[in-house]
């Protein structure tokens, strides 16, 4: 059974998209991004370097929908300009928006977010921008007429999970666009909650490029991704504070 | 001509965009300009006008490519 949905009108099956950086080679990323199921995979957009250049990785992910970030940028006017150059160099008009306020924590500049996303909307991208998980603001990105939301679990490579589990419910609740959690994933279990909150889908990078073994922790995070999903749409139990049994409790031995 | 190239003074001879990546493509054997994108003085210029782009002294270019990212 299929459970695809839609970002900017293109259909994806996996809801699991993958950064591509921090690898220890570039034979380990493919074979991670493979094993992940993943249709989409992340880069960003950088000087060629003086020294010259290694492996290719958009020639190596060539097969996949490739999301060009603007990761690193402090404005709006850098956060524009790289992202027309990632159109421009890709072919895409899709764009990771970032917009970094403050670089101890990573935090979006969340004036500079808003203000970007409206610009690119205007110039035509579909923006996805990497936000806070504040309702208010990915209400305001949605309004603004990003194609999805993308609310931070906790710190880029922090590995803390989902931190505020309450927030990213309402906002997945109530986003008139599909959420996907960005962010802080640390191992598979947390890919699990952030679906069972309800996300469309989980990007992650940091969790697969650094464990011991990135091929086996992709697959994890393919499987993960899938189960928060199907528990989402199952519906789970309420919590209670007290003791229910599951067995019958007539007929039992002895009474 | 002297220009600003990714942020480090540098002596060109193109006098177009075109001819600034032709040299580039040269000196890194690439094939194709598919992941790569050029921008002067802060403004993107598209592929397609790289041959009618003119460079002048000074003007600040950056060429980047698309790499590895989260």
């Amino acid at each position: 059974m299929t459970d695809a949905f839609e970002i900017a009108g293109v259909r994806l099956t996996s809801r699991l998209f993958l950064g591509t950086a921090g690898y220890p080679n570039q034979g380990i990323l493919r074979d991670a991004v493979h094993a992940s199921g993943c249709e989409l995979v992340t880069v960003s957009i950088r000087r060629v370097s003086l020294e010259g250049h290694g492996t290719n990785t958009v020639d190596i992910l060539s097969d996949y929908r490739l999301l060009p970030n603007t990761a690193g940028c402090e404005t709006a006017r850098d956060a524009i300009l790289t992202a027309e150059l990632g159109r421009e160099a890709l072919e895409t008009n899709w764009v990771k928006l970032e917009v970094i306020g403050d670089r101890e924590t990573l935090y979006p500049d969340t004036s500079e977010l808003l203000a970007a996303t409206r610009k690119l909307v205007d110039l035509g991208f579909a923006v996805l921008p990497y936000c806070n998980d504040d309702p208010v603001l990915c209400m305001r990105l949605a309004d603004a007429g990003a194609a999805a939301v993308m609310p931070m679990g906790s710190l880029i490579g922090s590995g803390m999970g989902v931190a505020n589990p309450a927030n990213i419910e309402l906002i997945c609740r109530r986003s008139p666009v599909p959420v996907i959690v960005d962010a802080g994933i640390g191992t598979a279990s947390d890919a699990v909650i952030a679906m069972e909150l309800g996300a469309s889908a989980v990007l992650l990078n940091t969790a697969v490029a650094r464990s011991d073994d990135p091929v086996l922790m992709a697959r994890a995070m393919k499987y993960a991704v899938a189960a928060g999903r199907l528990a989402y749409r199952a519906g789970r139990i309420p919590k209670r504070g007290r003791a229910e049994p599951s067995s019958p409790q007539m007929g039992l031995v002895g009474s | 001509m002297n220009i600003i190239l990714n942020g480090v003074d540098t002596d060109v001879e193109g006098a177009t965009v075109a001819a600034l990546w032709e040299a580039e493509q040269a000196a890194r054997e690439l094939t194709s300009s598919k992941g790569y994108a050029i921008a002067v003085n802060g403004a993107l210029v598209r592929k397609a006008d790289w041959p009618t782009t003119a460079i002048k002294t000074h003007d600040k270019i950056e060429i980047v490519r698309a790499i590895s990212g989260g």
